[in-house]
């Protein structure tokens, strides 16, 4: 995204949620959501507009798991490791992933491609194990119908 | 030609949804239309109807019948059965292997005939996004008898059903409410606790899915009861689909007057927002709830301190409750205390919901009367452990609760019941497991989720919890020392009595739970380098 | 302000009421272990060392609990020395091995607890270290931080705050990643150095005068 629609984005987001201490969790969050994660220039910007220090945004951000501060990938893959999941294979699941996509959790891409990353819980226990790419969740996974889903999705890149 | 009348009940619940239940609405659309039966039939998007493991699931009114793994190429042969003089589609309904034949109605379904559903009495059955659907449930109607009592009468109300706050703790809410209506000042707040962040829970979730007004409803009446003007609900920015249809709700409500400046005609005003939570275990925690609200890390306040009810959100009186126990309000209001006081055990009153999942045959979500045995709710409900395995181990609470062996499968199932075993209602994961599970990863496992959960300002909690997954970390690798099992208790135990908050306080109990129940696997790992389950490969 | 009679230890001491219980403690001789208490910082209860026993058993701060005429306390019970011990231990086992080189040397107040609780270093040692050190940050042109020393009791970033009105010190990350730094704010710092003064133990110390060669 180039800097101008950046801009333009974060004025929108600003605008909409309005000042006050109590809108600074409810701004990242709809930054991250526009961005994939918080741009230096992004949380600048929030600072100014909430006249908060930008140590303060940084240590709220760091505190929270949903914000990233660098690029995360255009799929992010997020597998479960809730309770019911790992004791149904999550851990195999996350091992196969690591291996197809040839990143590890935790990590992005170089081509900005992949984000493998865990969650504590997404609540689809009953399907477990499961994971979600971006929005979407998939349920009752096993390695090899995971090491298939992302053969096919890399190999639908520009589907 | 004489037509059936139905109505065609689609789960949009998280688990039916990734199963693929919004392709199936859309099918369901073009078939009625392409067999000519969309005139009498009524398609309905519901809430989490609780089989989730069946799902996507479409159940067929008022007769019930209940198809399960549905997929768009099941669709014709679904309506088709639903022309004049034919049968059910058999192939899609709940085959029972007890009884060896399948089942047509899901009320004749073990599952559910086991189940007392008061709170989730809604989902699955109304349309979530639909506010006269929710009002011809009896939607709203307990706010209506509310508005007309004296608050002091609706907390004396909620102080003798005895109910219970369900996000984990077990506190008397009638006397919180108390609290919160005494608590001097103008400016008061009220607040839903929808941060299910409990690895193994979807109750809260599944309630705001499905029946979002109940939760409304009972917000509302809390906050005419206390003397609040404005809520908030707190839910997890990780459930999507409950932020959408909880922001319908609140939309919806506002319109018929349910929500805003003097509702239904009454001098009381309030209005609700949604918080979305970004991610932190600890901010279940109220104070750190609060602190989040307030833009600021979510790191508890230490005791002693004032409690929420008197210094709270921005410092105001603050009443805090979890969705499950708002969702039971309306229910107090519009059968009376003594219809709720009748149900459940001595002292935990009303009903349990719990997630149950794990190596069981039947998961889901599912709700029983407080006190009903374990037995009962893994062998009826949840049809016992798949594949004749055996069942060795119940964890409740999550990483607050322990893990409870077979001899305690005949307990009954209350706040009490479960703290004295070691264990805990935390928010209501209940997670089975067989003899394929290994004890020792459970509890690593659980440590595991805690240390990185920490908020990290304590320093037994902060220190101590990495401490503990990284000798039970060793102790799976087949690197533990003798002396290990000491250290975790002696650990476990200071950790416990010196932490801050409720986090580090209850952290130790899936790692103490399983040293008091399954100690011998402790000392396998540690003595013979043997993994009993064969779980661990450090240890095989 | 007025006058109340507490018993701390079997000892009945004289307290202004409003004061805390480790305040009057410390005025009247009597040591309990802290680490993030501070006489001019608001108390914040978060390194759990100065836990007490109650009458009725439970255990609370003292320095968050203010004197009530009466109580009756107790800080050197085994109820007391079970929930702290393991704590002044495990700090131990992530702190660096050597006092060598700590700026806090003599006025550690790590050093204080550890000998008031004479704990054992030997028993230490079924602990396990995490496998490697963290690195020193460097935080200004005046200061370095070392989050090896660390406690994170928090009394640099209150200090900050106490003095500047807002705190240009955050933590930052979450749990046993949690740290102290600027983030973005070292240029304001106008390197007062109270924060230094104030660290209970050597977590934030002196840039070391660089040495020139000829």
């Amino acid at each position: 995204m180039d800097a101008n629609l950046i801009d333009a984005r974060v004025e929108e987001i600003l605008s909409t949620h309005g000042k006050g201490a109590n809108k600074l969790v409810p701004i990242l969050l709809a930054a991250q959501d526009a961005f994939g994660y918080l741009p230096g220039n992004v949380i600048q910007h929030v600072g100014e507009f909430l006249a908060i220090s930008l140590g303060q945004i940084y240590s709220v951000a760091s505190f929270y798991k949903r914000f990233q501060l660098t690029p995360v990938g255009k799929r992010r893959v997020t597998v479960c490791r809730g309770t019911a999941c790992h004791i149904r294979g999550a851990p195999q699941i996350v091992n196969e992933i690591e291996q197809t996509i040839g990143i590890k959790e935790g990590e992005t891409s170089a081509d900005l491609e992949y984000t493998l990353e865990t969650v504590a819980c997404i609540g689809c226990c009953a399907l477990a194990p499961c994971l979600k790419v971006n929005e979407a969740v998939h349920g009752a996974m096993t390695p090899r119908k995971a090491g298939v889903l992302f053969t096919d999705v890399s190999g639908n890149k520009n589907a | 030609m004489p037509e059936k009348k139905c109505t065609i009940l689609v789960c949009q619940g998280t688990g039916c949804i990734s199963g693929g239940a919004e392709q199936i609405l859309n099918s369901l659309e073009t078939e009625l239309v392409r067999q000519n039966l969309s005139g009498a039939m009524q398609i309905k998007h519901a809430g989490c109807h609780g089989f989730c493991q069946r799902g996507p699931l479409v159940v067929i009114e008022p007769e019930g019948i209940f198809y399960t793994k549905v997929t768009p190429n099941d669709i014709p042969d679904i309506v088709h059965s639903l022309q004049p003089d034919t049968v059910p589609v058999e192939r899609l309904l709940y085959y029972d292997t007890t009884i060896n034949r399948p089942i047509k109605s899901f009320r004749d379904i073990p599952f559910y005939y086991k189940q007392q559903r008061l709170v989730l009495r809604n989902c699955g059955v109304i349309n979530p996004e639909n506010i006269d659907d929710a009002l011809a449930a009896g939607g709203y109607q307990a706010l209506r008898k509310a508005l007309a009592m004296k608050p002091t009468e609706i907390i004396e109300e909620i102080k003798k059903s005895g109910l219970r706050g369900l996000g984990g703790a077990g506190f008397p809410t009638g006397r919180k409410w108390e609290a919160a209506f005494q608590a001097p000042g103008k400016d008061k707040y009220i607040i839903c606790n929808g941060d299910e962040g409990d690895p193994g829970a979807f109750q809260d979730r599944s309630v705001l899915e499905g029946d979002p007004h109940s939760v409304l409803e009972g917000m509302i009446i809390a906050g005419f009861a206390i003397g609040a003007r404005h809520g908030y609900a707190y839910v997890r920015n990780e459930y999507p689909f409950a932020v959408h249809r909880l922001g319908i709700a609140i939309k919806q409500a506002r319109k018929r007057g349910f929500l805003g400046k003097n509702i239904l005609g009454s001098k009381f005003s309030f209005d609700v927002e949604i918080f979305q939570g970004a991610g932190a275990f600890v901010c279940g925690e109220s104070t750190a709830l609060v602190l989040s609200i307030e833009g600021k890390r979510g790191m508890p306040r230490p005791l002693p301190r004032p409690r929420t009810t008197e210094v709270g959100l921005w410092d105001k009186p603050t009443l805090l409750n979890n969705v499950k126990t708002y969702a039971n309000i309306p229910l107090i209001i519009n059968h009376g205390s003594q219809w709720f006081a009748s149900r459940g055990s001595e002292k935990s009153k009303g009903t349990a919901i719990f997630s149950l999942t794990g190596k069981v045959v039947n998961s889901g979500l599912i709700e029983v009367t407080m006190g009903t045995r374990l037995r009962e709710i893994i062998y009826d409900i949840g049809g016992g452990i798949p594949d004749g395995r055996a069942f060795k181990a119940v964890q409740t609470g999550g990483p607050s609760g322990g893990c409870l062996p077979p001899e305690l499968l005949n307990m009954p199932v209350d706040f009490d019941s479960l703290t004295a075993a070691g264990s805990m209602m935390g928010s209501g994961g209940m997670v089975v497991m067989d003899q394929d599970t290994c004890m020792v990863d459970i509890a690593r496992y659980f440590l595991d989720f805690t240390q990185r959960e920490s908020c990290g300002q304590c320093i037994p909690c902060r220190i101590g919890t990495k401490q503990m997954f990284d000798i039970l970390d060793n102790i799976t690798q087949g690197r533990g020392k003798p002396e290990d099992i000491d250290t975790l208790l002696e650990l476990g135990n200071s950790i416990k009595d010196a932490s801050l908050c409720a986090l580090g306080q209850s952290a130790p109990n899936p790692v103490l739970s399983t040293i008091r129940y399954f100690r011998d696997e402790y000392e396998a790992h540690i003595y013979e380098g043997h993994c009993p389950a064969g779980v661990c490969h450090g240890c095989l | 302000m007025s006058k109340v009679t507490i018993n701390i230890d079997g000892k009945e001491v004289q307290a202004e009421s409003g004061q805390t219980v480790l305040d009057t403690a410390l005025a009247n001789g009597i040591y309990i272990p802290h680490l993030c208490h501070h006489p001019e910082l608001k108390p914040r209860g978060v390194c759990r060392l100065c836990l007490m026993e109650m009458a009725d058993g439970e255990l609370i701060t003292a320095c968050r609990m203010p004197v009530i005429a009466g109580m009756v306390v107790k800080t050197k019970t085994k109820k007391v020395d079970k929930a702290i011990r393991p704590t002044v231990e495990l700090l131990i086992a992530y702190h660096h091995d050597t006092c060598r080189g700590c700026p806090a040397i003599g006025k550690c107040e790590l050093q204080t607890v550890m000998s008031h609780l004479k704990i054992d270093r030997k028993r230490v040692r079924r602990l396990r270290p995490p496998p490697a050190k963290k690195p020193l940050d460097k935080m200004n042109s005046s200061f370095d931080y070392d989050p090896n020393r660390c406690v994170l009791c928090g009394v640099c970033i209150n200090t900050c705050e106490d003095i500047h009105g807002v705190s240009l010190l955050y933590y930052v990350g979450r749990g046993h990643e949690t740290k102290v730094a600027f983030y973005g704010d070292e240029k304001k710092c106008e390197s007062c150095l109270e924060c230094l003064a104030r660290c209970p133990v050597g977590g934030l110390m002196l840039k070391k005068p660089v040495e020139v060669r000829h």
